[in-house]
């Protein structure tokens, strides 16, 4: 019976090709559902290990022409429990689903407006962009064999929709129904929008969400109990990209294979194996990078590490302009008064949270950074100026001797020391700022919990967002509008103002990009300025680490500490 | 005698469990959290969040919580984890043997080392042996285990390059067939010579970190029993009667000293396993430690209950396991 099926075919040919170790013939096959007589026969037939090892691979000479550059190693600090992109909100999930599974079109590498071929070969827009058509590379394959067609990537999409996962309003915003997808014929699916959309593109290439899972091994894992198989989909992955999942472990990491049927294909100089390995110390990993016994790291090492390796000549530190903005929530309701709030903005110190506490791996800005649409370059900034906070403070109905709380994450040791020295200047200034500390669930639930307003603390830091693509509503709306005060929404700290209601409701469904530039601009203005809801630090400037000998890297500022798998190649020595 | 004995550990083993489910239980629920928004991250949802935590029962009352809880507790039914998504039973049944593999490496190291480093140390009181036992003591005592396992790892892996840096096994290599778990003992049962190095060569540097700890106590007490025993009448009589020192020290004197020491063992189980919570951490051991410290952060109700329950099964079974060595190694002693 499995004779005819493509996957086991596949699966036996790697295994008689002697690719496939034992272990990893016994977790394709039961990810496969194959029965446990067909497992053991292939076991039998499978070498005892048959990938080379980690080091080894680490080490080995420079690929030739036409050969593969071997192991590409990355180092994660824990492993993911939800590789399902329909549903998972996960950084890591989404990188590797770059790597498994593709989309129709991405972000072309820095640029964060311009797009490149994935699944999709051309695409275009009706003049007044309300529908989007799409035509597919030919010939594509998943990797259980397969087609994948416009209707795959119709049933994928629905199940996207229809599943309710965390990232479904990135499709939800502009296809409500999967009625608003039609398949065209094989290769051509069209997006009827039913209203002018400027976003559907970025939202399309966005990091979360749009990943093209094959309908097949979904319908063949899918139970009464689950229909959409995400039981199955959060640990295992069957889609179109150019590398398989091999293995999942949460605790040791991922290992993936390039996938031979990958419609791009494999001249070139191509990694054959990722290894996504779980490092939980901070230390491990970084005497790993300086070892030279793992390729690559992403924004999960301590400022100080980073500043070490910079002076490394074996290893090359890629810093980059993030999406993302830090900024410390300030509680509306508690403090009072407008002027309350601006003065506690005068009184953070931003320089040395810049300097000694980021090391320089944070660049001043508002609640939108500079890469993203509508970013205001003029932003209002405020800066340390202590005589002038104390007057607002007290203009703004405390006085002198008062006490404040900042809840922060205590395992977080940058955050506590920014709430260190925000506590020495309140104490400078006169008044007293208790610091709360405790464990991320408790912050998270503090801010999206339904507890009152006022029953939160005055500050809640170490908080900040980044939008889910390019798009400055997508940023402002989840922490800033009324809407999302409780009940699980991002506005922690209560914050309501009227003239931003209007800005954001206008925005929601803009056509016309030069007024939501403008409409931007009097948003971050109201947000800085004006009426500040939050104190900004800066925009995260993320990083990357990469032996020297990687090749082929280029940081997005959407796709937070992803990678494009295919394009890296280790260089000739 | 022995059976009631055990009969009795075992009935009073079940009150414990059920102490600990509800008193876990209880501290759980008192920590300010949502496990679901913590799973599914801060950019979830509200919708998305609700519906796992429904899924997770989170929304039904505590006691029917708790009611739930130990019904399906009696089935062995544990629950899923919200770290791993999975049933806990079956991360446990993942993640036990490479903590048991640990643990028991390093109590047979402790214990070998322990024992004659301690008699040694009470024989050549005051002499070079003793102050290098007493050195090994006070220091595997006076060091965190963290600190001394990040620097093991600095030195041996980061500026030696001797040992590997952790893992039971690279990622891209195959564990051995199973037979018991344990990744030495199976791969010489396979005859996989090169695994085997392999995989001993993985938990030298988290085994001796482990150990450490535990020799310290065990060298203590048994030269602090052996120095007392040796002060006795009938150690004196053993020589005057002409007996070679090695038959008194071995025959007569270890046999009295070893009995505190038995305790300590039991008690080194517990020491092993929070020690190993840390150890699993810097050296990437995919163990229950590990797991559990995961499980903690993310306020995984279900799954820290579990390590909870469990290590509390282990330590109770290794206590009685040292009460029945009591009757055994001292008549005298009576359970009734």
């Amino acid at each position: 019976m499995h004779d005819h099926d493509p996957r086991f075919a596949r699966l036996a040919a790697e295994v008689r090709g002697g690719r496939l170790s034992r272990r990893q013939v016994l977790e394709t096959g039961l990810r496969l559902g194959l029965a446990s007589p067909v497992i053991l026969g292939l076991i039998e037939a499978a070498p005892a290990s048959a990938a080379p090892s980690r080091v080894a691979a680490a080490t080995r000479p420079a690929a030739q022409d036409g050969e593969g550059s071997g192991t590409f190693t990355l180092l994660i600090s824990g492993g993911t429990e939800d590789i399902d992109p329909h549903y998972s909100y996960a950084t890591l999930s989404s990188t590797v689903a770059l790597a498994v599974y593709e989309m129709l079109i991405r972000l072309r590498g820095e640029s964060t407006d311009d797009y490149e071929p994935m699944l999709a070969e051309s695409w275009e827009a009706s003049e007044d962009q309300t529908t989007y058509t799409f035509t597919l590379a030919p010939d594509v394959q998943f990797q259980d064999g397969t087609p994948c067609d416009a209707e795959a990537v119709k049933a994928s999409y629905t199940r996207w929709i229809e599943l309710e996962g965390s990232p479904v309003n990135v499709i939800t915003r502009f296809v409500a129904s999967p009625d608003q997808m039609v398949v065209v014929d094989p290769r051509t699916i069209r997006f009827d929008l039913g209203e002018a959309q400027p976003l559907f593109l970025p939202a399309m290439a966005s990091q979360y969400g749009p990943s093209v899972i094959s309908p097949t091994a979904l319908r063949e894992n899918a139970t009464e109990e689950d229909p959409f198989a995400h039981d199955w989909a959060q640990a295992n992955a069957v889609g179109s990209g150019p590398y398989e999942l091999v293995s999942n472990s949460l605790s040791e990491g991922l290992v993936l294979r390039r996938f031979e049927e990958f419609h791009r294909g494999w001249e070139g100089n191509h990694f054959d194996e990722v290894i996504f390995r779980v490092v939980p110390e901070n230390g491990t990993r970084r005497q790993l990078l300086e070892q030279g016994q793992a390729d690559a790291a992403a924004y999960n090492l301590t400022v100080d590490d980073v500043a070490a390796l910079r002076d490394n000549p074996d290893l090359n530190v890629v810093e980059y302009n993030s999406t993302a903005v830090t900024w410390a929530i300030m509680n509306v309701p508690r403090l009072k008064t407008v002027e309350a709030r601006q003065g506690f903005s005068y009184a953070f110190p931003y320089d040395q949270v810049v300097d000694d506490v980021f090391k320089g791996l944070l660049k001043r800005a508002g609640p939108v950074a500079e890469s993203v649409r509508g970013f205001d370059p003029e932003v209002f900034l405020y800066s340390t100026d202590l005589t002038r906070a104390k007057e607002l403070i007290l203009a703004g109905g405390f006085a002198e001797g008062d006490t404040f709380e900042y809840m922060v994450d205590a395992n977080d040791e940058r955050e506590s020391t920014v709430a260190q020295l925000f506590q020495a200047n309140v104490a400078e200034m006169g008044f007293n700022l208790d610091l709360i500390a405790v464990d991320l669930a408790t912050l998270e639930s503090t801010i999206f919990g339904n507890a009152p307003v006022e029953e939160r603390p005055h500050f809640m830091g170490g908080w900040g967002w980044w939008p889910d693509y390019n798009d400055p509503w997508n940023q402002l709306w989840p922490n800033f509008t009324e809407e999302n005060i409780g009940g699980g929404g991002g506005n922690g700290g209560g914050y309501v103002n009227a003239r931003f209601e209007e800005i954001m409701a206008e925005a929601a469904v803009y056509k016309d990009e030069a007024r939501l530039v403008e409409l931007m601009l009097e948003a971050q203005r109201i947000l800085t300025e004006l009426d500040p809801p939050c104190i900004y630090y800066g925009q995260q400037i993320r990083y990357t680490i990469l032996g020297k000998d990687i090749q082929g890297y280029v940081a997005n500022p959407l796709y937070l500490d992803g990678f494009s798998f295919y394009d890296l190649s280790r260089a000739d020595s | 005698m022995l059976t009631r004995l055990v009969v009795r550990r075992l009935i009073f083993l079940v009150f414990v469990l059920f102490g600990l489910s509800l008193v876990t239980f209880s501290l759980s629920r008192v920590i300010p959290g949502d496990p679901a928004r913590l799973a599914l991250g801060p950019r979830a949802g509200a919708s998305a969040v609700e519906k796992y935590r429904e899924r997770l029962g989170l929304n039904d009352p505590l006691p029917a919580q708790y009611v739930g809880y130990v019904r399906n507790l009696a089935r062995l039914d544990l629950g899923e984890s919200t770290t791993s998504r999975r049933p806990v039973r079956e991360d446990l049944k993942r993640y036990l043997p490479a903590t048991i593999e640990l643990g028991f490496y390093a109590f047979l190291l402790s214990t070998l080392i322990g024992v004659p480093l301690g008699v040694v140390s009470a024989v050549q009181r005051e002499k070079w042996p003793d102050h290098l036992a007493r050195f090994v003591s006070i220091s595997g005592l006076a060091l965190p285990v963290f600190w001394l396992a990040i620097m093991a790892q600095f030195i041996f892996f980061g500026k030696l390059g001797w040992l590997p840096d952790g893992q039971r096994l690279p990622i891209s290599d195959d564990p051995p067939p199973t037979v018991t778990t344990l990744y030495t003992v199976d791969a010489l049962l396979a005859s996989d010579w090169s695994l085997a190095g392999t995989a001993f060569r993985h938990l030298l540097l988290p085994v001796v970190v482990l150990a450490y700890g535990s020799l310290a106590v065990i060298t203590r007490m048994v030269r602090g029993g052996m120095l007392e025993v040796l002060n006795q009448d009938y150690i004196r009589t053993a020589r005057a009667k002409g007996l070679i020192s090695r038959r008194v020290i071995l025959g007569h004197a270890l046999k009295n000293a070893l009995l505190p020491t038995v305790t300590s063992l039991g008690l080194q189980v517990g020491l092993l396993l929070s020690g190993a919570f840390l150890v699993e951490i810097v050296f990437s051991w995919p163990g229950i430690g590990r797991y559990a410290v995961e499980a903690i952060q993310r306020l995984d109700y279900n799954a820290t209950m579990a390590t909870t329950l469990l290590i509390a099964l282990i330590f109770v079974l290794m206590n009685l396991v040292v009460d029945i060595l009591y009757l055994f190694l001292d008549p005298r002693i009576s359970f009734a």
